[in-house]
């Protein structure tokens, strides 16, 4: 029997459901039973009601669980269920932050003149934000550590699609912009608009594009498994977190990567450079810079997309040349052809 | 001749929903309301044959189907006969249930409410369907005078389609939402203690039981529509 509390407001009943009372269903062994519990715990009927702390604490304390959901529709409403909390998150800081500017400005800045329930409310709406900003912020890290390698698929892929649903949201607006989405994504909708056409704006923000998450990323451009790399490769071409690398570092990245096809010959690292290969084709097409000369692998005079792709064709060009019957490294040579002739495709 | 005109009507728009596209489908439902409108003016005559005529074509189809997938326009009719709408009498739930149950042989007794909700695992009349069972419960708890037999009527069923398989999935996306905005807050608290969700001021844990998840899934409709709240220091339900 499921029990909850009855409480007695001023003037009238109210039944209250405790967030300390659903904890328990939030690590439970059923899938099912953790997103219901999950869903119950911030469901609301307004998509501006603040979340309690409490129900935040709670949240954070079943990540780990949740995160781990395997079957592919239980994730979709994991997804689902996460969307509205970020809504939630999103629309009261930012009707907390409203209130207390308007509120700053209507009082002035003399704060000897602030009644007590005057700093009272002050001080409410900047809570709602402080709480806000410490679960989004602890969310991303989160995030973050679960594109590590050698985390579980099922981890990986709800990651990826979370850093996607945050930055469709504008958390990010440096990488992303909701207002320039039609700019950005000329021909179709690629990222689900948390925001359903709403211009609201997060009162805060934070990086999506920090040097882990871009390092994470790229790695799992080469993950092992195709839709991850499906997934991180239809990101990077949305949201651009690269947009802030310096060109020495793409340069170096191409490099790496092309080394470890080199190397590995894996399947896996051949789609993954092809696709590292079309992404910095775009980057270095929309910013119309060339790349700078390799001291390994010598770059023509290039320009923006062309340059990469010729810079492609003389690296497959040179390796052809060097290949022939008495050469002793042939297995490294086929890679090097195989991944440049995928990227080439 | 009224009759037969009736009964092309019928047939008319129950044979071009299933296939129509999305104007004509607005067109034949707009039929079917105007049409309804002008058959109820007979209501308090002795005409109102014509209507029950016209009513029990469709109630046909949905008793004839045994489960199997059967025209949307069944659903808009029920829908549209218990609304209430201004300048124009409605037929009371009891009587359509009465109608429905007629169509039984023998001493076999159709449930309208159980047949409705067989629809649900269809999935082009599941939306359909729902509403017309919400419609349907609400004309119901309109008119009751004693609500608990009123409760059972429709209840019982829906237990049993939850029961079932995907029931509860189904029950918990098409019915529960609109079903507990339509009967109201004290409904909505009789129904859960019936499914086994206890108040108590005392405590504040959960315990589990066979029917958690659909006492989840009610606690959550009830959180969305504000009869639960969390417990925040200033949401205080008014």
């Amino acid at each position: 029997m499921l029990i909850v509390s009855e409480e007695r407001g001023d003037d009238r009943e109210c039944v209250v459901l405790r967030a300390e009372a659903i904890r328990s269903l939030l690590v439970h062994a059923e899938p099912n039973m953790m997103l219901s519990a999950l869903a119950v715990l911030v469901a609301s009927g307004a998509s501006t009601t603040k979340i309690a702390s409490s129900v935040y604490n709670t949240v954070k304390d079943a990540l780990h669980d949740l995160h781990e959901i395997c079957d592919g529709d239980l994730r979709n409403q994991f997804m689902k269920i996460m969307k509205d909390v970020f809504q939630r998150v999103l629309s009261s800081s930012y009707i907390a932050n409203r209130s207390r500017s308007r509120l700053v400005a209507f009082l002035g800045s003399d704060k000897t003149k602030y009644t007590k329930e005057d700093e009272e409310a002050i001080a409410r709406h900047s809570t709602t934000m402080d709480a806000a900003y410490e679960f989004t912020s602890y969310y991303v890290d989160f995030l973050t550590s679960l594109l590590q390698p050698g985390s579980p698929h099922s981890s990986c892929v709800t990651a990826i699609d979370m850093i996607m649903l945050l930055c469709s949201a504008g958390l990010d607006r440096e990488i992303f912009d909701p207002a320039e989405s039609k700019r950005v994504v000329s021909t179709r909708r690629v990222v689900p608009d948390i925001l359903n056409g709403n211009t609201v704006q997060w009162p805060f923000q934070i990086s999506l594009a920090t040097a882990t998450i871009r390092q994470l990323l790229l790695e799992n451009l080469f993950n092992p498994y195709e839709d991850i790399r499906k997934k991180v490769f239809h990101f990077l071409q949305v949201a651009r977190p690269f947009s802030r690398l310096e060109y020495s570092e793409i340069l170096q990245i191409l490099e790496r990567d092309l080394n470890r096809v080199s190397q590995s010959g894996r399947e896996s690292d051949v789609d993954g450079f092809s696709k590292l290969v079309v992404i910095f084709c775009i980057y270095s097409g929309e910013k119309k810079l060339a790349l700078p000369l390799s001291s390994q692998m010598p770059l023509p005079d290039c320009n923006s997309t062309h340059g990469i792709s010729t810079w492609l064709l003389n690296l497959l060009k040179q390796e052809i040349s060097s290949l022939h019957p008495g050469a002793r490294d042939l297995r490294r040579s086929r890679n090097l052809i195989l991944g440049t002739l995928s990227a080439l495709a | 001749m009224v009759d037969k005109l009736t009964s092309i009507i019928a047939r008319t728009i129950l044979e071009y929903t299933a296939s129509a596209n999305r104007a004509l489908q607005k067109a034949l439902k707009d039929l079917q309301s105007s049409f309804l409108t002008d058959l109820s003016a007979y209501l308090s005559s002795s005409e109102s044959v014509l209507l029950e005529s016209f009513i029990l074509h469709f109630l046909r189809v949905l008793y004839d189907s045994q489960g199997k997938c059967v025209s949307k326009a069944v659903f808009l009719m029920i829908e549209s006969i218990v609304r209430e709408e201004k300048g124009r009498p409605q037929l009371s739930a009891e009587s359509l249930m009465d109608l429905y149950a007629s169509l039984g042989k023998g001493s076999d007794s159709p449930s309208l409410f159980e047949d409705i909700l067989s629809q649900l695992h269809h999935k082009s009349n599941a939306s359909s369907a729902s509403k017309a069972f919400v419609a349907l419960v609400g004309r119901l708890n309109s008119q009751a005078t004693i609500p608990k037999p009123s409760l059972d009527i429709w209840c019982n069923p829906l237990e049993v389609f939850i029961a079932g398989t995907d029931g509860r999935q189904l029950a918990d996306l098409y019915i529960l939402p609109s079903l507990f905005k339509t009967t109201g807050e004290k409904c909505y608290y009789t129904v859960i203690e019936r499914w086994g969700v206890r108040r108590d001021p005392d405590i504040t844990h959960l315990e589990f039981c066979d029917q958690t998840e659909l006492q989840l899934s009610c606690l959550k409709v009830g959180k969305e529509l504000g009869y639960i709240i969390g417990i925040f220091p200033y949401q205080v339900k008014m």
